[in-house]
């Protein structure tokens, strides 16, 4: 059999034998995977979104089946089609130049593809996580509940406007950047860290390091020690309001 | 407030075990009487709420990320920082424990991809090995488009020797259509294609397809001018023709 340089196909040519390729999977037929490794590599390492457009029609209805099955999809507010969009929308922001060139084949791609899926299924779960961790925080119990039961009966991935997603990440960036100035070594880095980017409690914190501490209380030292110099910081009380 | 109802006032160390539900019982007993400490600790645990609420997983690396980590897409500088996090952070440990299940193998073993990618091809493609003169061809500028050209259809040779010529013509057919016709010739004319189908796509997409007869014969409408790609399948050959255009420019 002579070997055909798939990259030397036109994009028509390629799309065509990916499309051939399928249906001899289909019949259980020997296949060869490299037309459809083209058509990633043309698109992905030559930003052609054309060749884009023919992956995404290739592997709709792969990775429509894979998220259809997957356990969290019963939290994902919408419809499979719209979190396959994500998916694919995500691997084309994301897959870079030099990722594609450590991809070794089509599989690689595909679980990159399948994991592009999950990744949005996962930000949305952790949406929902910080959600709850602020109803579990706020005061009233009964308000909270139901806010909860609100947010998550009408928020859909896309609700908060982008210009907003992305003030508040700023935000969040600005009010660790002023906490770590406040932080005078690693161990009280360690613990604030801990405590309010990890939300673990003093008592995890130990246990997860127990060599730096002496015991529970030592870290409810460091930690006391932490919020007397916060609540005093006037860069943070501005930040809060 | 007028201050402790029981003094001493409890220290902060306490109160911050209190708001964590790590309190003695005296430290409980004390906050239940008294309102003063029961106010400072109402603040501390505002105070703790807000810099939760604002902190929370503020580091974590985007699920992409850990998806390239699991898959060793990142180099060696991310791969190194996404390590060092998933030491310290349990959540991006437990989804990237979710991502497990979609390593390659199970992508090889779910969809029947071939571990390695073999030279597995059945169908050959023939070489293009000569054809119009230099530039795009183009087809259907006049009644008799290939008039000059016809004499020089595409020619093929497949991977052992034999020549395929495919001669092509358009003619208008309509206010906008084409009629595409086409002669497949298998091996200098002693064989005609026996049977196939010519495949035509447009912008990478598939545009429709048409059987070639028993005499190598084909025809196809097509609704307006434009680039075309042409793919005659010939069972064991397969014939990929360079991009033509159909119509004025």
């Amino acid at each position: 059999m002579s070997i055909i340089d798939p990259a030397l196909l036109t994009l028509s040519g390629i799309a065509h034998r990916c499309a051939e390729e399928a249906t001899r999977l289909r019949a259980h037929e020997l296949t060869d995977w490299r037309y459809c490794y083209e058509l990633f590599r043309r698109a992905i390492m030559d930003r052609d979104k054309q060749a884009w457009d023919l992956v995404c029609e290739r592997f709709w209805p792969q990775v429509r089946d894979w998220v259809s099955r997957h356990r969290l999809m019963n939290l994902w507010p919408e419809s499979p089609d719209a979190l396959v969009g994500e998916a694919f929308a995500r691997m084309w922001r994301a897959c870079s130049v030099e990722m594609f060139e450590r991809s070794q084949d089509l599989a690689h791609l595909l679980s990159y593809l399948r994991h592009c899926a999950e990744s949005a299924l996962i930000q949305h779960a952790r949406a929902m996580q910080r959600r709850q961790l602020e109803i579990s925080l706020s005061e009233s119990d009964d308000d909270a509940a139901s806010q909860l039961i609100e947010s998550l009966e009408t928020d859909t991935p896309d609700s908060q406007p982008p210009e907003e997603i992305v003030e508040a990440a700023q935000n969040r960036q600005l009010l660790w950047q002023q906490v770590q100035r406040c932080l005078h070594d690693e161990q009280e880095r360690l613990v604030i860290h801990a405590c309010f980017v990890l939300d673990l409690k003093p008592r995890e914190i130990y246990a997860r390091n127990k060599s730096q501490f002496k015991d529970v209380r030592d870290v409810y030292r460091v930690k006391e020690r932490v919020f007397t110099r916060l609540r005093g910081d006037e860069q943070l009380a501005e930040l809060f309001r | 407030m007028t201050g402790c109802a029981l003094p001493p006032e409890l220290a902060d160390l306490e109160l911050h075990q209190f708001v964590e539900g790590d309190a003695e019982p005296a430290v409980v007993a004390h906050l239940q009487t008294c309102q003063y400490c029961r106010d400072r600790a109402l603040q501390l645990r505002r105070m703790q709420s807000r810099l939760k609420h604002g902190l929370f997983r503020v580091d974590c690396p985007p699920p992409e990320l850990l998806s390239a980590f699991k898959l060793h897409l990142l180099d060696k500088a991310g791969s190194t920082v996404i390590e060092a996090h998933l030491a310290l952070c349990p959540h991006c440990a437990a989804e990237m424990a979710d991502l497990t299940a979609l390593s390659p193998e199970a992508i090889h073993a779910q969809d029947n991809l071939p571990s390695q990618l073999h030279n597995r091809i059945r169908v050959t493609m023939a070489r293009w090995i000569k054809s119009f003169g230099g530039g795009a061809p183009m087809l259907g500028l006049q009644p008799a488009a290939l008039r000059g050209n016809a004499d020089a259809p595409f020619v093929f040779e497949d991977e052992e020797g034999n020549e395929i010529s495919i001669a092509l013509a358009a003619r208008q057919a309509g206010q906008t259509n084409h009629r595409l016709t086409g002669l497949v010739v298998r091996n200098e004319g002693e064989q005609a294609a026996s049977a196939g189908t010519v495949f035509v796509l447009q912008a990478g997409r598939s545009f429709g397809s048409t059987p070639i007869d028993a005499l190598g014969n084909f025809d196809m409408e097509l609704p307006a001018s434009g680039d075309y790609d042409l793919i005659a399948s010939l069972g064991d050959v397969e014939v990929h023709l360079p991009t033509i255009h159909i119509g004025a420019r």
